[in-house]
């Protein structure tokens, strides 16, 4: 059980990565932060708080070194929006319905949260075209993934399904 | 009691995690990206590009198809569009031929013998993008193919892209001149301008400081010889501006849409150095070349060389 609550998680994560960088990167409006998303729904399964927080930072860490961004920038930013995760998971644990809005709202703290801190470090590149529109389109995406993600992932964690329609 | 236990080990977790990004941002960003900071990012994307290479593979066909269908309604438009800039082109051509002949009439008779820069060419592909708000993507050339920081990329008709930023043996990063910190200088006509990225917005900004005339809406904009080959089209000027004093500004619109990229081609340039390694195999993989070539800069055109098979060395 150690080894799936080890295992399972970081092969979510590298599956998220590859995805996120070369399927989800193709299109102009499914534009989910698929990343985010894995860490946000870590925080409903059985992986310990402490757990979650370090593969928010891995998984940002990662997204990191493949993109053009100062190195620390996503992982700083993932690891806030997975401490908030699991500090409010407890509340949403309602329905698969409330989990999608609040994987939305921390979706879009985390966006603008990274746009934020990364003009501030000076990484003005950030604020590319069609600023508005990703905004939307970001958060309304994890929504709609997250119908399929967490059942999924509960299903993988801990072997019960949670979240499902 | 268990809950209680776990919340307080999740503080000092969080508030040390997120000191170590600090800190790492601050060392990346004090380094320049280079120095352990390049081996971690190359040692990782070199451990990822496997798993990228593949996923393309099976993705790319199927997300072709998808962006066909969305786009199949615009088709016609597209068409009537294309045709018109065809006509303006051939008619183009046919001035440019005109003017061609008589520049070599005059070289011949000013015995002139013009410099012939040659500079190597690497087709690669481009196989990820972090996410929705980060521009720069990965190829999968990288230095064993000759690839290094620094070098220009341009899209397969021409048109400026960017520069790499970053080379691990398999992969490079690719930053747009849209999202890059630095400017790049250009020509409008005869004048000199710096030409930078603007947040928030698909233009980029021309600053021209010593500005003589104005410039008109369509002017082309190019690569003054620099850290690009001279000539290469980076866009068209928006809307006309005058010089306010000596200095002047102007909106260009970038010709490439560099999300809608799956192929690029690396410069070697400058093309001092022996770099611009080009296989066969590669080459046709990547855009469907045969075998190695070189880009001539001064004449608009590709040559395919075929004297040594295995590599392409650029000539000064």
């Amino acid at each position: 059980m150690r080894a799936r609550l080890l295992l399972v998680p970081l092969a979510c994560l590298v599956v998220a990565v590859i995805l996120q960088t070369t399927l989800f990167s193709r299109f102009s409006f499914v534009t989910p932060d698929l990343v985010l998303l894995v860490i946000i729904l870590l925080a409903t399964t059985d992986l310990p708080r402490e757990g979650v927080l370090v593969m928010a930072f891995s998984g940002g860490l990662v997204v990191d070194m493949l993109g053009s961004t100062a190195l620390g920038l996503r992982a700083a930013v993932f690891t806030v929006i997975g401490y908030i995760a699991v500090k409010t998971a407890h509340r949403v644990d309602i329905g698969p319905l409330a989990i999608a809005l609040w994987v939305a709202a921390l979706t879009l703290a985390g966006v603008a949260l990274f746009l934020v801190v990364g003009t501030l470090f000076g990484q003005g590149g950030l604020i590319s075209t069609g600023l508005g529109r990703r905004l939307i389109f970001v958060p309304l995406s994890n929504l709609v993934l997250s119908f399929a993600v967490a059942p999924l992932m509960n299903r993988l964690i801990r072997g019960k399904v949670r979240g499902l329609l | 009691m268990t809950t209680l236990d776990r919340s307080d080990r999740s503080l000092p977790t969080f508030i040390t995690l997120v000191v170590v990004a600090i800190l790492l941002m601050t060392f990346d960003i004090r380094s320049q990206g280079e120095g352990v900071v390049s081996v971690m990012r190359g040692g990782v994307q070199t451990l990822l590009a496997p798993l990228q290479r593949g996923a393309s593979a099976v993705i790319d066909p199927v997300a072709d198809f998808i962006d066909g269908l969305s786009d199949i309604t615009s088709l016609r438009e597209t068409n009537e569009a294309l045709r018109a800039e065809l006509a303006e082109a051939q008619a183009k051509l046919a001035e440019a031929g005109d003017a061609l002949a008589r520049l070599e009439t005059l070289e011949a008779l000013y015995d002139l013998d013009l410099e012939q820069i040659e500079v190597g060419r690497t087709p690669a592909n481009v196989i990820g993008r972090p996410d929705q708000f980060d521009l720069a993507f990965q190829i999968d050339k990288g230095v064993n193919d000759g690839v290094i920081e620094g070098q220009p990329v341009i899209d397969v008709y021409g048109f400026v892209v960017g520069t790499v930023t970053q080379a691990s043996p398999d992969t490079a990063i690719v930053v747009p001149i849209q999202a890059s910190r630095n400017k790049i200088s250009v020509l409008v006509g005869s004048q000199t301008g710096l030409l930078g990225g603007n947040p928030g917005s698909p233009e980029m900004t021309l600053d021209i400081f010593d500005a003589r005339a104005s410039v008109k809406e369509g002017d082309q904009v190019v690569t003054a010889a620099n850290t690009f080959p001279p000539g290469l089209a980076v866009g068209e000027v928006v809307e006309a501006a005058s010089p306010q004093s000596t200095a002047l500004t102007a909106r260009v619109r970038p010709f490439v849409d560099v999300e809608s990229l799956r192929v690029v081609v690396v410069l070697a340039w400058p093309a001092s150095e022996e770099i611009g390694t080009v296989r066969s195999d590669d080459a046709e993989e990547s855009g469907g070349e045969d075998e190695p070539a070189t880009t001539d800069l001064t004449g608009g055109e590709t040559t395919d060389t075929t004297e040594t098979p295995d590599t392409t060395t650029a000539d000064g």
